[in-house]
Formats: C-alpha cells, sequence, structure tokens
C-alpha cells in the first residue's frame, strides 16, 4: 500500500485500495472534509461544501462494494464540481449573483454519470462570474487563491476546479471552457486539464456562456484520472442536440503506448511569438524544453504554419461575447445590479457587435477549423504553451475578456479540437506553467498518451504546493 | 465610425446603445465605449481579412437533431 497521505493519493491509486477494501470511501470522503474545513478558508475553491451528502453517498459506495457491487474507477472517489453543473436540491450558482438562488430539480447528464460511476460529490467549487474572464474580487462570491502563492489567482474561469486538484481538496473535479477555462487554471496550479472534442461530454444541465464554443471536462493531478474522469462522463446523450454518438474508447488503455514515431507539429509563428503583446517568456520556454524532452522521447517534432491563428482572437471575441449576451441579455436589462462591473461592461460589449461580424467570426472560425484539418493530415499532435503567461497576482487587476494577449487555449474551442494542458515546470518564480497537446476530433486517447508519456519522464506533476 | 478605426464616434455609438436597448448613465456610457473601442481593436483583423466567396459560408443542416437518430 502507498505511504502517501490519503489526500496526495491519485484516482487510480485511491480507486486500487477501494475495490479491494483495504480503504473505506468514508474514511477517503472523511479525509478530504477535513482537509476542506482546514484549507478552504485561504483557498476559497468551494462555494458550497455537501458534506452530509459526500458522506451519505460514501456510505452507499462502502455498503455497495462490501456487497461486491462494484461501479468501476470512480467508485467511493471524492470529486467535486464546478458551480455550473447541475446538482439536484443543491445551488448552481454559476458564480453569479443572478443564479444565487438557483437550486436545480434535476443533476445535469455530467453530474448524473459520475453520481452512476459511484463518485462521492464534496461540493460545488468556486469560477469566474457567469464563466466568463478571470476573477474579479468586486463579485461577492469567493475568488480562490493560488496554492503555489496565494497572493496570485488561479486563471479563470475553472479556478475553484484546479484550486481543488492542486491542493488536494478533490481527487479530480470537473471544469467547462470557452476560451481556455480548464487549461488556464490547470496550467497555473500544476495539474492536468483536458478540453476534450466539442460534442465529446454533454452540456446538458451546464449552465451555458456560449453554445458554440463551451466544453466540459476533467482537472485532475494527473493525465491517468483525467483519462478515468473524461471514460465516466463522455459519451452521447440525447438530452444534448450536439452531444455525439462516436464511440467512447477506454481511455486508460492506451496510455502506456509511447510516443516513438508520433509527429507533433508546433505553430512556432503564433504560440512562440514573443513580440505579441503581454507575452511571457518563461511559460514559453518551459513549453519549448518541454517539446524537446518530447522529441528525445521518440517524438518526431517539426515546424508547422496555421496562418489563420491571426484571426483567432478576434473570432473568439465576438463570438464568446455575442453569444454570452443572448444568454444574458433579459437578465442585463432586467436586473444589471446583479452582475459585477466588469461582467456586464464585458456582456454588453458582446450585445455591440453587429450580426456581420458574428457572421465574419464563424466564417473565419471555418477557415481556421480546415487549416487545423490540413494540418493534422501530416502531423498527429500540436504543441505549444498553454498559456502565454503564469498566474497574475490578485492585484494585477481583474481577468479580461478583452485582451490583446493571445490566446493559446482558444484555437481549440473555436475548431472543437481536444486539447489538454499538463505540467511542465515551474518559472523561477515558482509558478507553474502547462505544456498545451492538441489532437485530430475524437482522438483524445492520442493526446492523453503523449501527455502522460511526457508527464511519467519528467514528473513536474508529483510536486505538490506547501500548504 | 470609419472602418478599421478604434475610435467610436459619440453618435455612432449612441445609436450602438439605443439598438441595443441599454440605459446608461455617463459614467457607464464612457466606461462601455471605452471597452468597446478596445474590442473593436481586437477583432479588426476579422474586418481586415478577405475570406472569399467560397464554400466557407456558415452552414445549416436540415436535421432537427442529427445525432439522435445515429443513437
Amino acid at each position: 500500500m502507498t505511504t502517501a497521505p490519503l489526500h496526495h493519493l491519485t484516482i487510480q491509486e485511491a480507486g486500487g485500495l477501494l475495490k479491494n477494501r483495504s480503504l473505506s470511501p468514508v474514511e477517503l470522503t472523511t479525509a478530504f472534509l477535513d482537509r476542506i474545513d482546514d484549507l478552504d478558508p485561504k483557498l476559497n475553491a468551494f462555494i458550497t461544501v455537501t458534506s452530509e451528502l459526500a458522506l451519505s453517498q460514501a456510505r452507499q459506495a462502502e455498503a455497495e462494494l462490501a456487497a461486491g457491487h462494484y461501479r468501476g474507477p470512480l467508485h467511493g472517489i471524492p470529486i467535486a464540481l464546478k458551480d455550473l453543473f447541475d446538482t439536484a436540491g443543491i445551488a448552481t450558482t454559476a458564480g453569479s449573483r443572478v443564479f444565487a438562488n438557483r437550486i436545480p430539480e434535476k443533476d445535469g447528464t455530467v453530474t448524473a454519470r459520475l453520481r452512476d460511476a459511484g463518485a462521492v460529490l464534496l461540493g460545488k467549487l468556486a469560477m469566474s462570474e457567469n464563466a466568463a474572464g478571470g476573477p474579479d474580487v468586486s463579485n461577492p462570491f469567493p475568488v480562490p487563491n493560488n496554492p503555489w502563492n496565494l497572493e496570485h489567482g488561479a486563471g479563470g474561469s475553472s479556478n475553484g476546479s484546479a484550486v481543488a486538484a492542486s491542493a488536494g481538496l478533490a481527487m479530480g473535479a470537473m471544469g467547462s471552457c470557452t476560451r481556455g477555462s480548464i487549461r488556464a487554471p490547470a496550467s497555473f496550479c500544476n495539474v492536468v486539464g483536458l478540453k476534450p472534442t466539442y460534442g465529446r461530454v454533454s452540456r446538458h444541465g451546464v449552465v451555458p456562456l456560449s453554445w458554440t464554443l463551451d466544453h466540459a471536462g476533467p482537472i485532475t493531478p494527473t493525465v491517468e484520472d483525467a483519462a478515468i474522469m473524461l471514460g465516466a462522463v463522455a459519451g452521447y446523450d440525447p438530452a444534448d442536440p450536439t452531444s455525439s454518438s462516436e464511440p467512447v474508447p477506454d481511455y486508460t488503455s492506451a496510455l502506456d503506448g509511447g510516443i516513438k514515431g508520433l509527429r507533433i507539429g508546433v505553430p512556432r509563428h503564433y504560440f512562440f511569438d514573443e513580440s505579441m503583446p503581454s507575452v511571457q517568456a518563461e511559460p514559453l520556454a518551459l513549453a519549448d524544453r518541454a517539446i524537446g524532452e518530447l522529441e528525445k522521447l521518440g517524438a518526431i517534432v517539426e515546424e508547422i504554419s496555421i496562418p489563420a491563428l491571426a484571426i483567432s482572437d478576434a473570432a473568439a471575441l465576438v463570438i464568446l461575447l455575442g453569444e454570452g449576451f443572448a444568454f444574458h441579455e433579459r437578465n442585463l436589462a432586467e436586473h444589471p445590479e446583479l452582475y459585477g462591473e466588469l461582467n456586464l461592461a464585458e456582456f454588453r460589449v458582446g450585445g455591440l457587435f453587429s450580426m456581420a461580424e458574428y457572421v465574419q467570426a464563424q466564417r473565419a472560425r471555418n477557415v481556421l477549423k480546415q487549416q487545423y484539418a490540413d494540418a493534422l493530415t501530416r502531423v498527429d499532435v500540436i504543441a505549444s504553451p498553454a498559456f502565454a503567461v503564469v498566474a497574475p497576482r490578485h492585484d494585477a487587476g481583474p481577468g479580461t475578456a478583452v485582451t490583446d494577449m493571445p490566446s493559446y487555449t482558444g484555437p481549440y474551442n473555436l475548431t472543437g479540437l481536444p486539447a489538454i494542458s499538463v505540467p511542465c515546470g515551474f518559472t523561477d518564480a515558482g509558478l507553474p506553467s502547462g505544456l498545451q497537446l492538441a489532437g485530430r476530433p475524437f482522438e483524445e486517447a492520442t493526446i492523453l498518451r503523449a501527455a502522460y508519456t511526457y508527464e511519467q519522464a519528467t514528473g513536474h506533476h508529483a510536486l505538490r504546493p506547501s500548504l | 465610425m470609419g472602418e478599421g478605426e478604434a475610435n467610436v464616434q459619440d453618435a455612432d455609438f449612441k445609436a450602438l446603445t439605443d439598438r441595443a436597448g441599454f440605459s446608461l448613465d455617463d459614467a457607464e456610457a464612457a466606461d462601455l465605449k471605452a471597452r468597446f473601442e478596445a474590442a473593436i481593436k481586437v477583432i479588426q483583423p476579422l474586418r481586415d481579412i478577405d475570406i472569399g466567396e467560397g464554400d466557407l459560408a456558415v452552414s445549416f443542416s436540415p436535421e432537427p437533431e442529427p445525432n439522435r437518430d445515429r443513437a
């Protein structure tokens, strides 16, 4: 049996102990609830802690496992959800006063699938207001602190999910992502963030921000745990018309294959251009070194060109704020006082874009999608830094959607391609950064295998914050 | 507003906010105008490119929910 403290076990490790009954789900859940009690007052990862429900689910898991009814690798595993996944009878606020009293009658599909898999729900996690932009201290909901330096934020918008996974407040968490909200906080907190292919994971029962850009995916301490969580939530859902009927493979079975001969493309002209606004040198250098390590592990690395990346940020901004405004229009008009200053202003900007700009953004998106499809006939994976900066200090101001800093994550929300951020080292100031690997539609198994191979060879993920 | 400019004329901005149905005080209007001008600068590449007339139009499918039938 491992000697790691319970909160630092991986899902894979704990799952094995639970399955052979050398660890009790109640003991494991209690350890996490105690840790949340101890640490969350300074981390602010949770909006709601569901202690009674968690202990009830843990007791149920214990009884089922004792009776030989094993539900799978998440059975008895304590997890948490970003507070925009609908949970029956539990407030689901989207980090917004607009939804502060919203208590869904039914679970959303992701919630229901995790429950059916036997996962234990510890609670609902903090997030940027309405999933738009980064943290804003003017919003009355908790703003998570980065476990690696409490004076820094954890990005947006799934910041509570990344903080919980990084600090050992949950074994895994679900986040959502419209332009980078899974991979950015994961990168900032030294954990793994996986944005699956558009349609791979149902958005039914997920409070929307932008219907054509929103994705749901896991944030976990390890690649293997991301594969386990994806396997539990992926798959066709008749309640989500954008859900895909593409079969769901066993994501964990392909992790060990190595990357010898894997072709990796690097669009340096965009992702390594230090002359672009606000870009920091260190995250780029760390990703560059990681790509070199992938080559040493047997990958064939080549530089590629995707010219339409130059219009990616423009297209993403129009679509995100335009669709966000459409979703929020009535509440913006009737209850503007329920929005934070930044949230209100940015959604209103979305209401000022013209129809022609929205259509042009969708057409530009098609150009980008086609160029990526062409590139992915020549390479298997596309590598880059996950983000252009490391976690900013809280006093650097709120994270804005309108920025001239290039988004390295947004192109994969526009194209719908799967992309993962895996820890790739630390800056001189001790802040983590991530390597982003993207692949062909529904080839999550390929990017998981590449990320796993890198993770196991380098071990950056094994470093934990001192709390 | 001239194409490509990030400075929006006050009258043009008021026409836009009126059309959107916004009720803004002076401070809100000034703040929103500054943010909108910043956004216009970010989306300028969309105005600059020529996508052409090819087959890259926004698509439409007559199937109500294409995946349901394949489940």
